[in-house]
């Protein structure tokens, strides 16, 4: 192959005017000021009050070297992009349904530390920290409070995005029960906190997610697999058409499940939903996050804005980051398929505070599915 | 000129390279074009300051390949084609060699199609490779030797399609 042929291939590649024109107006109604995504609404004295329980908190906390609740405040607030303190709702569901884990997965330049879990449905969060080796170079330049992203990309900081790199390209995680393997196969999202904390450590969160409704459950292990020497034995079995063997890293057992509940929709709200182009056959939130599943003809449907009203009027949107949907059975033109959607919410909330589930779409679809 | 015109401009000078390093990425041109929409929005987010040229272009880059990653690793992906449905794509190339190296191109896995993309397109050294991509120059050396040897490999055979490699496990 030549360079100039892989040029010229290249070269027409290229977006057409009206993909263009398509994409610079989305970009423009996007970043409208009044586009951007209403924050959640808490009062002032719920905030105050807040403040002055974690100060009067700080002295447990600081004798205390690992707080569960404060890993999993840390992750949430890295996954939902929401800098909000979290209520005492939410730390006690923290303290309630997270769980301790004590994995660590061996990298080429540092140690992965699975800190703890937290899952509904579909959504399994892992908060972890990254140690790098002691021999790594640069390592005692390493420095609290260091901006990641300002950082050099050559360095040792380097070496730690060529560590993920491998985690997320080479690793593959899977949901096992008791003897049986169940060989379903999750996704994962890692999400890195920019600011490097104590002796030069990298926090972050894994979001773990399945494509299935109710794929995580009490007692399923979770097993984190990684090709054995990847670049010798994917070449070898490249050349023979040999099985790639793999090596278990980690693994941990799923502990208590956050409670789920089931939405009914009534025949008014399946007729709307119908209109926009899907036909859900279940429904149901957690804490965490909304599933629904069922029949489809129009993927955009999946598309649209779901948002969680609470009873006190207040809307929490959803989460840029988590969540999506998988097709199957789908035709060739995507126009009859069955799917699973889920989205994450902006900010964990307590059922009973919901009032009901509002979706839209941009055909003018507003449906209200009320929550019991 | 206010941020909107100045990203205005910079789509009109970027919006190609962009979409040309989301389709190194995935095989989907729904996925190029979002990709393109999110890299222009965390511009009008972060309005960075550039000190010249270079350093523009650089950005542009790193922020695709960094916003390529995140949606192939989130559950956003999920609902898009497998990467080794390269047909799933509809460029209208002009010439069927190009439309048969392209299907080529399209069978590597996307960490060796961004590198061959970067050496090859855009003729930066492995170095500059490495800080735009985040990883080491000796890793981004070896990703761009494996990727040569694999295009050499299928080109040699042009009937048999590379797909990705076999998932069955044993552990």
């Amino acid at each position: 192959m030549k360079q100039e042929q892989f040029k010229n291939v290249y070269r027409q590649i290229r977006l057409t005017e009206k993909q263009k024109d398509m994409i610079w107006q989305c970009i423009e109604e996007t970043s409208r000021p009044d586009a951007i995504p209403k924050k959640v609404f808490w009062p002032t004295r719920i905030a105050v009050c807040l403040v002055i329980l974690l100060m009067s908190g700080m002295t447990v906390l600081a004798a205390n070297d690992f707080s569960l609740t404060d890993k999993i405040s840390e992750a949430m607030q890295l996954l939902t992009q929401n800098k909000e303190l979290p209520t005492e709702d939410q730390k006690d569901l923290y303290a309630q349904y997270g769980q301790v884990l004590d994995s660590e997965i061996e990298l080429d330049n540092g140690t992965l530390k699975l800190d703890a879990a937290l899952y509904d449905q579909n959504q399994l969060l892992v908060p972890f920290r990254y140690i790098f080796h002691s021999d790594i170079e640069g390592y005692d330049e390493l420095t609290t409070g260091t901006d990641i992203d300002q950082a050099s990309s050559y360095g040792t900081l380097c070496k730690y995005n060529q560590d993920t790199d491998i985690f997320l390209s080479e690793f593959s995680f899977y949901i096992v029960q008791g003897s049986e393997q169940l060989n379903e196969k999750t996704g994962c999202y890692l999400i890195t906190n920019p600011v490097i904390a104590e002796d030069g450590t990298i926090s972050g969160t894994l979001l773990f997610f399945s494509q299935q409704s109710r794929s995580f459950e009490p007692g399923y292990v979770i097993q984190l697999v990684r090709m054995a020497d990847s670049e010798t034995a994917v070449q070898t079995a490249e050349e023979t058409n040999e099985q790639i063997v793999y090596k278990l890293c980690a693994e941990f057992t799923l502990g208590k499940a956050l409670e789920q509940q089931e939405l009914a929709i009534d025949e008014e709200n399946a007729a709307a939903l119908q209109d926009m182009g899907i036909s859900v056959e279940r429904m149901s939130i957690s804490p965490l996050s909304i599933c629904y599943s069922g029949k489809g003809t129009h993927t955009g449907a999946l598309s649209a804005s779901v948002t969680v009203v609470l009873k006190d009027g207040s809307i929490i949107e959803s989460s840029p980051n988590g969540g999506g949907f998988s097709l199957s059975d789908t035709n060739q033109d995507n126009t009859s398929f069955t799917f699973f959607a889920s989205k994450v919410f902006a900010t964990p909330v307590m059922i009973e505070d919901i009032a009901e589930i509002h979706i839209q779409d941009h055909q003018n679809a507003d449906i209200h599915i009320p929550v019991e | 000129m206010n941020p909107e015109q100045d990203a205005k401009k910079l789509f009109k000078r970027y919006s190609d390279m962009v979409y040309r390093i989301a389709i190194s990425y995935g095989s989907s041109v729904y996925f190029a074009e979002d990709i393109v929409q999110e890299v222009f929005l965390r511009y009008l987010k972060k309005q960075p300051c550039f000190e010249n040229d270079e350093h523009e272009k650089a950005w542009f880059i790193r922020v695709s390949v960094n916003c390529c990653k995140s949606m192939l690793s989130s559950a956003w992906s999920r609902h898009v084609c497998p990467l080794e449905n390269a047909e799933q794509l509809t460029i209208p190339f002009q010439q069927p060699d190009d439309h048969d190296l392209f299907e080529v191109l399209s069978s590597l896995p996307p960490k060796y199609r961004i590198v061959l993309y970067l050496r090859y397109y855009e003729e930066y050294q492995v170095q500059e490779i490495a800080a735009l991509l985040g990883i080491t120059p000796n890793l981004a050396s070896t990703r761009l030797l494996r990727a040569k040897k694999l295009m050499k490999k299928k080109l040699l055979i042009p009937n048999e399609r590379m797909g990705f490699r076999d998932e069955t496990r044993t552990i």
